[in-house]
């Protein structure tokens, strides 16, 4: 009783502005406006007429690409104002939802750097949530090694680089292994941030971060099958908060075959309903990645059903950033010309 | 006798013409559903970039993990491979990276989902297409050609 007194005192204001901002989030009217639109511009008339709002300056040329930075710009819009408007430990809790995005950032301008790209056209491709000040002073880093530098000292991300990371590892190493190892140092630390919070923050939000570790994992296990991963590196990539317990990470870690992932998870109950319900597309188009996507995404809106925790500032940025792809996925079939793929976004069951 | 002869020509001239203009159709016709399936397969391979893009969020693939013109030289793995007089046909060379033989899908990333190796075999296959759509219309050609001569031939007699 005294958490939920003293939650309002600090975040009460705040928890009414996104419980608010939920409720403006796209129906199922709304989506089937939307399947229906013929043209782009169709499309942000009917987004017009949603919570967005006028989405599209006319004067820019209309395209999947400017329609996505639009609706990103909305999503940075509302955290910027929920997080100049926080208090410890909140301002925290939020810092940390921005890591991910930083995360991305990084391996975006290693990758970029490693191409012999020029850094300052790098910069717009990258996430306006992952923006840090040491990110955009690194105009002048001209190689993977400056840029490891700069991030290894005061910066954010500073505490997820391994200490064990020698130069010849920067190099060696691919980026998406750098990335998924930044990812696994970035998940654990949130999840023990959040236990420390406690109350019914830590029960929601570590709920919520094991999911997010166990579709890691099992993403990181079907991914490598093909390139046949050591199972000693899979095992290192594995973040630690998950719900799997160790010996089916052993197990998952050795697998050499998708039928032998399936096996193992159909032991345990929550993720054998996911496999069972998988039907056999011949376009590849609903995957496994989907049906996790539609249990996470059911289990951020029963994140709202709690009250004075963080965890819904979590569950909305993630919601938010759920509907964005699906209107990108709805343009991207409209511009393509794919209409009969158009109604395999992932709806979000709103209560 | 030569009337005769003449006349036996004519209709085997005849024949040989429907049988030209008979493969000249079911050329069209193949060369009609293969560029079908070359428009299907590569609006799939696109259908599922977008897709990956879905699944594991905007920045997964960019323009940024495409090598520029300064980066490090590489071999193509896919090549056309055509003899004088002779069908066109592609050559494969196996993945082999420190000859610089590289697979073009470990530039997005290492550990690839489902989608985006799906959308590979789906340009894979357009690759394979292209050249038989490249075979079926030389033959065209070909055929278009003799049902030229042979008419302008029946034509002089």
């Amino acid at each position: 009783m005294s958490n939920s007194l003293n939650f309002n005192m600090e975040n009460g204001y705040l928890e009414g502005l996104v419980r608010g901002f939920k409720n403006s989030l796209l129906n199922q009217s709304d989506y089937l406006n939307l399947t229906e639109c013929e043209t782009l511009s169709d499309l942000v008339l009917n987004i017009q007429n949603t919570d967005y709002g006028p989405l599209h300056n006319t004067e820019e040329k209309l395209d999947v690409e400017s329609i996505e930075k639009c609706l990103r710009d909305r999503i940075v819009i509302e955290y910027n104002y929920i997080r100049e408007n926080s208090m410890e430990p909140l301002s925290t809790f939020l810092e940390y939802m921005r890591y991910e995005h930083m995360i991305d950032n990084v391996a975006l301008l290693m990758t970029g750097l490693i191409n012999h790209r020029d850094i300052k056209k790098l910069m717009p491709m990258c996430h306006p949530l992952g923006l840090f000040d040491q990110l955009e002073a690194i105009e002048v880093a001209s190689t993977i090694e400056e840029l490891y530098n700069v991030i290894l000292i005061d910066t954010p991300l500073s505490n997820f680089v391994a200490e064990n990371l020698t130069r010849s590892a920067i190099h060696n190493t691919d980026v998406e292994i750098q990335r998924s190892f930044l990812f696994k140092a970035y998940m654990d630390d949130f999840y023990r941030f959040c236990k420390k919070v406690g109350g019914t923050t830590a029960e929601v939000m570590c709920k919520l971060l094991s999911f997010q570790a166990d579709r890691r994992i099992i993403a990181i296990t079907v991914n490598s099958l093909q390139i046949n991963m050591e199972s000693k590196l899979r095992l290192k990539l594995y973040p630690q908060c998950g719900t799997l317990c160790s010996v089916t990470r052993s197990a998952l870690a050795i697998c050499t075959e998708e039928d032998q992932v399936h096996t193992i998870l159909n032991h345990n109950m929550s993720y054998a309903n996911v496999l069972s319900s998988i039907e056999r597309d011949t376009d590849n188009l609903i995957t496994l990645e989907d049906r996790l996507l539609t249990l996470e995404a059911k289990m951020h809106v029963d994140s709202f059903l709690h009250q004075f925790h963080y965890g819904i500032f979590y569950s909305y940025l993630k919601l938010k950033e759920l509907e964005c792809r699906n209107i990108v996925w709805i343009a991207e079939c409209i511009a393509q010309r794919q209409i009969d793929k158009i109604n395999a976004y992932i709806p979000i069951p709103i209560h | 006798m030569s009337e005769k002869n003449t006349k036996n020509e004519r209709s085997a001239a005849g024949e040989l013409l429907d049988s030209l203009y008979l493969d000249m159709f079911h050329l069209i016709e193949a060369h009609t559903q293969c560029r079908i399936d070359i428009e299907r397969t590569s609006s799939d391979g696109s259908i599922l970039l977008a897709r990956t893009k879905f699944q594991q969020g905007g920045q997964s693939l960019s323009t940024a993990q495409i090598p520029a013109e300064n980066s490090a030289e590489f071999n193509a793995l896919c090549r056309v491979k055509k003899a004088a007089d002779e069908d066109i046909s592609i050559e494969r060379h196996p993945v082999d990276k420190e000859n610089g033989y590289v697979e073009p899908l470990y530039w997005f990333s290492v550990l690839p989902p489902m989608s985006l190796r799906s959308a590979v075999d789906k340009f894979k296959r357009t690759i394979d297409l292209i050249a038989e759509s490249a075979n079926l219309q030389r033959e065209l050609s070909r055929v278009l050609d003799g049902i030229n001569r042979l008419r302008q031939t029946v034509a002089l007699q």
